[in-house]
């Protein structure tokens, strides 16, 4: 029987003697506020380079990978869902959840501190996370004025994105997308 | 025509002739094998399959009875065969097919007979006396697939419906005569029930879903995921 559950136990080591704090896996983060780590991410998007924030999400696809009882892409969506949510919260990234839109799954995260008006920085980082956890190149457009965040394929973000700011509500724009399968 | 040819052709004519006479002595050389057969009248009586049977003229026989079908055969043809059977003068009678037609029994018309002739013969087939113990033997082989043919399966009949019987009959004489009032009685103690006959078992699903858009259930986060990075703008 599979492991469904994640456990957090001991996940983070404060080496209080030497000043650090590894995870689970070896990898040294440091604790920030988040009112400092606003500004830092308002800088990233006003300069249109979010590969730090999207990094990050990379590592934490890896901390899920790892504690995933398999490959994510062969399991059941709750027990991906469960691992990642998982992993979010221990690094303060909000509580995750998933819904299915027709064909399209979106990605909720909800808690998160105040960061970008347009929410790019989550994006990124849930961007990058499922694009290592399951070894596909995923974006993550987030749909303005909401906690909710499309997976589409990366050709088509700038499109959704622009959709979003236009207004258009989440149902609009999951209509406005189609399957190879429905056509 | 020279003296030595026109003796030739006379001794021919007449070695035909004594041929002609004896139907069923055929020999080589002396007559084509169609000829004889068509001359017997036990082949004429049989299946252009039995005339193939004959020992003296079997080969070549049995090469045109394989035939029925065909129509005269070609003078080609013809002249092919008598040189199978060598006749004496096939120089004489090959090169002119024509000048023998009258006089000889050789002629592919016979054979156009024979081939035609069969299924009217076979339909009465009959013993001729003049028949070998061979062909007798094998005039009984031919008949006998006619004669032993199995029978056609007998059709089932379907049974005889019964006919509806008198309800003065029997009924009358098992069922006791109850008045109307205690027939009422009855009903009410006992109503008559009916019951429909139980559903017979579906072939197909009873229902399904027909619709194009119905909602998929995937299994896999991947199939999950997989599908919706296959969205595009439409």
């Amino acid at each position: 029987m599979t492991d469904t559950h994640f456990d957090p136990g001991g996940f983070f080591q404060f080496d209080l003697a030497h000043g650090r704090v590894r995870t689970r896996g070896g990898a040294r983060v440091i604790v920030l506020a988040e009112n400092v780590l606003a500004p830092l991410i308002m800088t990233a998007v006003q300069n249109g380079d979010l590969t730090a924030i999207r990094t990050l999400g990379s590592q934490l696809g890896q901390i899920v990978g790892q504690s995933l009882p398999g490959t994510a892409n062969t399991l059941s969506p709750q027990i991906v869902l469960t691992h990642a949510g998982a992993v979010m919260s221990l690094y303060g990234w909000g509580r995750l959840k998933l819904e299915q839109w027709g064909g399209a799954l979106v990605l909720v995260v909800e808690g998160l501190p105040p960061l970008d008006e347009d929410n790019l920085a989550v994006a990124a980082l849930l961007g990058g996370m499922f694009s290592t956890l399951c070894a596909a190149e995923v974006a993550c457009v987030p749909i303005a004025r909401t906690t909710k965040y499309i997976m589409v394929d990366p050709r088509i973000a700038e499109q959704v994105w622009a959709w979003s700011k236009s207004g258009d509500s989440l149902a609009t724009i999951a209509s406005k997308l189609s399957s190879p399968e429905a056509a | 025509m020279s003296g030595p040819q026109v003796e030739r052709l006379q001794a021919l004519l007449t070695r035909v002739q004594t041929n002609r006479s004896r139907p069923r002595a055929p020999q080589a050389g002396t007559a084509e094998p169609m000829a004889v057969i068509a001359a017997s009248p036990v082949a004429a009586a049989r299946p252009a399959a039995a005339a193939v049977q004959p020992a003296a003229a079997a080969p070549v026989a049995a090469a045109a009875a394989r035939e029925p079908s065909r129509g005269p055969v070609p003078r080609e043809r013809a002249s092919i065969v008598e040189e199978r059977v060598n006749i004496p003068d096939r120089v004489s009678v090959a090169q002119k097919p024509a000048a023998r037609a009258p006089s000889q029994a050789v002629q592919p018309p016979a054979r156009e007979s024979i081939a035609q002739e069969p299924a009217a013969g076979a339909r009465k087939p009959m013993r001729d006396r003049t028949a070998t113990p061979l062909e007798m033997a094998l005039e009984g082989e031919l008949s006998r697939p006619l004669a032993a043919a199995p029978a056609p399966a007998p059709v089932p009949r379907p049974a005889a419906a019964p006919a509806p019987r008198s309800p003065t009959a029997s009924t009358e004489r098992l069922m006791p005569a109850v008045t109307p009032q205690q027939a009422s009685e009855a009903d009410l103690e006992r109503p008559l029930t009916l019951e429909a006959e139980p559903i017979a078992e579906a072939t197909r699903p009873i229902a399904q879903v027909v619709s194009k858009h119905a909602p998929q259930l995937d299994a896999t986060f991947g199939a999950m995921l997989k599908r919706s990075l296959s969205l595009r703008p439409h």
